[in-house]
């Protein structure tokens, strides 16, 4: 039906429909060559979405925002929006630990926060980050969970944090860790006595009956960085993060940041090496930012 | 001008005997009807603005833009990622197969010496292909590669029809080229 | 001990409404930047999260129909939604059938011929349950499809309606649901008033029908009023903010 080709080269016959606009030209540009898309803005010194490098997203926390829990806070970085909802139950305290409660965390990348994950099982992606999140509430303690208990050996909280993601545009751990924070913080739980005769636990019956608030151990906060053509990326957004050839995340005790002593977890899994300053200077530029956090009172 | 704005299941007006629907409308008793919510155009030619999302899937006679996944003796498989002038969201994946890539000398086609994977390639849809993938051709002068990067890993220039040559090493690679792309400046 | 009160001698409803009158709606679409379409609806204290994407293709290709789209529903009520924790389960055979009803209920509205070999999925997210899950659903569905511009013959509108002693009660709440009164729900096509959906769980005898359905379609004309107030308004802001930039496809109208 077309015109065959013939060898020697002919001049185009009908145009093709092109982008006629900057911004529809741009759309094709950064569909078609991602990368080379990034590199033009990272050449300016800029992201496409005018960041610098080294700055993160704004961090909003809205606390207490899911009424039938007992503790819960929404967690906007950027468009990407975490959700953690906390629900305390009764429980009775592991044999090992009988002064205690207990502390389940559980992370959902459910389909609807973005198109890359479909319904069905969590993508090895998914479970991966959920992992890694529980790794770090485990490694560092955000409350004291003996205030957990109610009755040594017999009766304890169990408190059920479960975080949900409504939104991935990139860097869902920071907000994740961002949201367990701050909903641990609004926790407000009912105080409880425990019946030795029937083995209940019922609501106190003092008057005053104050509802118990736990107390915080520490104020974690998440940095994570992506590599992309040896730049190095605070806070990727999803396109970012899907041209990254390396990641890490550094986590910080935001309530001592100013001293010697506030790392608290470095995760780099694999990827592009990266050079000792560049290292040095991930968690710099994370004490930084959990400065920042904390003097804004975003996780009071 | 004011615009009436309508939303999915209001009437617009009467069919004509003569009329031709328009996107995001249907027929329902002798009716026009819209199907999204929009705008309706100016002039007396009933059709509804969608959302800036149009031609969300490809359709036959699309010309669309994508890139070449992998190849092997009898297709290419190709990514495709804009329709029109319009990128997807996600990608589609569509064939071109060897006896699509040109109008002449179809049957002599070798594909490696056509399409190599990372190459972007214009091509138009021709079928909607069961259910496989949408099968593409590109079998006219303003389809074909578009863009592709040498061994060497530079961005090759188009010389003719059928070559293409990396600026660094000079050496020559066969591809079907895309003859708009020509630079003869 | 007896039952609860559903409805006092003076006609008011253990949250103080009226026998035929609606919970609060409120709605906002385009509420989640990465789906193609979303909305988050409030009924009362019942809050679901709908997001829509697609047109899309197919996952799994054998399943695709050469001449439409084929629609998926995924249906989860949060661990927080109730005042117990619920974990979530695998299989639950309650969501499947919930989201099959819902599938079916818009692959009959939805114009899926113009997207053929495609797929289009509907998340729903129950962020709060307090009665009428699957109408609340249905609403935010609708909003959402509308967000993302995929093509519909209509709204679809869907409705709870109860029936204690004999007198029609609106938009059951958890209390009232759990009460074993007869609950039907209800989802139509607002322009034509025809049904897309019936369910009614428990007995109801044949006299009360007709009264209870009635009621039940005025719910859905006043969320159908409701629902419409807040497309046309997002609209309307959205059109005001672009101007006049055409995105009209211009085609031949008459021969």
């Amino acid at each position: 039906m077309a015109p065959g080709n013939t060898p020697a080269p002919a001049p185009a016959p009908a145009p093709a429909p092109q982008p006629t606009d900057p911004a529809a030209a741009a759309a094709a540009i950064k569909k078609l060559h991602p990368r080379a898309y990034l590199a033009r803005f990272l050449a300016a010194g800029v992201r496409p979405d005018a960041r610098q490098p080294s700055h993160f997203r704004t961090l909003r926390i809205t606390p207490s925002a899911v009424s039938t829990a007992h503790g819960s806070a929404l967690a906007h970085l950027g468009q990407t929006t975490v959700l953690c909802a906390i629900k305390a139950e009764v429980a009775v305290p592991a044999l090992d630990k009988p002064d205690r409660g207990f502390l389940v965390v559980n992370l959902d990348l459910p389909p609807l926060c973005s198109g890359k994950h479909r319904p069905g099982p969590p993508a090895a992606e998914a479970q991966a980050l959920a992992h890694q999140f529980a790794g770090y509430v485990e490694s560092a303690p955000i409350v004291d969970l003996a205030k957990l208990c109610i009755a040594e050996r017999s009766a304890c909280w169990v408190l059920y944090a479960d975080l949900l993601c409504l939104n991935d545009d990139g860097n869902v751990l920071d907000a994740a860790v961002a949201a367990l924070v701050a909903a641990l913080r609004s926790v407000r739980l009912p105080r409880a006595e425990y019946d030795d005769d029937d083995g209940a636990v019922r609501a106190s019956t003092d008057a005053t009956n104050r509802p118990i608030t736990l107390p915080i151990l520490r104020t974690p906060v998440a940095c994570s960085f992506a590599v992309v053509d040896n730049h190095l990326l605070a806070d990727p957004t999803a396109d970012e993060a899907a041209l990254a050839s390396a990641s890490v995340t550094v986590l910080v005790d935001a309530d001592r940041s100013a001293d010697s002593d506030p790392l608290l977890a470095v995760t780099k899994r694999g990827g592009t090496p990266l050079s000792k300053p560049q290292l040095a200077q991930c968690i710099a530029l994370a004490r930084n930012r959990a400065r920042a956090v904390s003097s804004a009172g975003l996780l009071a | 001008m004011s615009t009436r704005i309508v939303v999915p299941g209001e009437r617009l007006g009467p069919a004509r005997p003569d009329q031709t629907l328009q996107a995001g409308t249907y027929l329902r008793g002798g009716n026009v009807v819209a199907t999204v919510v929009g705008a309706v155009g100016a002039d007396d030619q009933v059709s509804v603005q969608g959302k800036s999302r149009k031609a969300a899937i490809p359709t036959v006679g699309a010309q669309v833009t994508g890139k070449v996944k992998r190849i092997n003796s009898r297709m290419a498989i190709v990514s495709i990622m804009m329709i029109g002038a319009q990128p997807v969201k996600e990608d589609f994946e569509g064939v071109i197969r060897v006896e699509n890539v040109r109008a002449t000398e179809r049957d002599k086609v070798q594909i490696p010496k056509c399409f190599r994977p990372g190459d972007i390639v214009r091509a138009e849809v021709i079928s909607l292909g069961e259910a496989h993938s949408y099968i593409l051709s590109t079998a006219k002068n303003e389809l074909g590669v578009i863009f592709a990067q040498s061994a060497a890993g530079a961005t090759m220039i188009p010389i003719s029809w059928e070559e293409m040559q990396c600026p660094v090493t000079g050496a020559i690679e066969n591809r079907k080229v895309c003859q708009i792309e020509n630079t003869s400046q | 001990m007896g039952r609860l009160e559903l409805l006092s001698p003076e006609g008011l409803r253990v949250d103080g409404r009226r026998a035929n009158e609606l919970r609060k709606v409120s709605a906002k679409t385009g509420v989640l930047a990465q789906a193609d379409g979303s909305a988050y609806l409030e009924m009362g204290n019942t809050k679901v999260l709908a997001a829509v994407y697609g047109p899309r293709e197919c996952r799994m290709r054998s399943q695709a129909l050469h001449d439409r789209a084929i629609i998926n529903v995924e249906f989860t009520q949060a661990t927080f939604s109730r005042i117990e924790r619920r974990p979530t389960r695998k299989f639950d055979r309650k969501n499947m059938e919930v989201q099959l009803q819902i599938r079916d209920t818009f692959e009959a509205v939805v114009d899926t011929t113009i997207y053929p070999r495609s797929q289009i999925d509907i998340y729903l997210q129950i962020m709060q349950a307090d009665g009428g899950q699957v109408q609340a659903c249905i609403n935010a569905a609708t909003l959402a499809l509308i967000n993302a511009g995929v093509a519909m013959r209509d709204y679809v509108v869907a409705c709870t309606v109860g029936n204690v002693d004999g007198t029609p009660l609106l938009d059951l709440n958890h209390i009232e649901e759990s009460q074993g009164t007869p609950e039907i729900t209800l989802a139509t096509l607002p322009r034509s008033g025809n049904v897309v959906l019936i369910q009614m769980e428990s007995r109801l005898h044949m006299d009360k029908l007709e009264k209870t359905l009635q009621l039940a379609n005025d719910g859905c004309a006043q969320i159908h009023e409701r629902l419409d107030e807040v497309v046309r308004k997002e609209l309307r802001d959205l059109v005001h903010k672009v101007g006049q930039h055409s995105n009209t496809v211009r085609g031949v109208s008459t021969a």
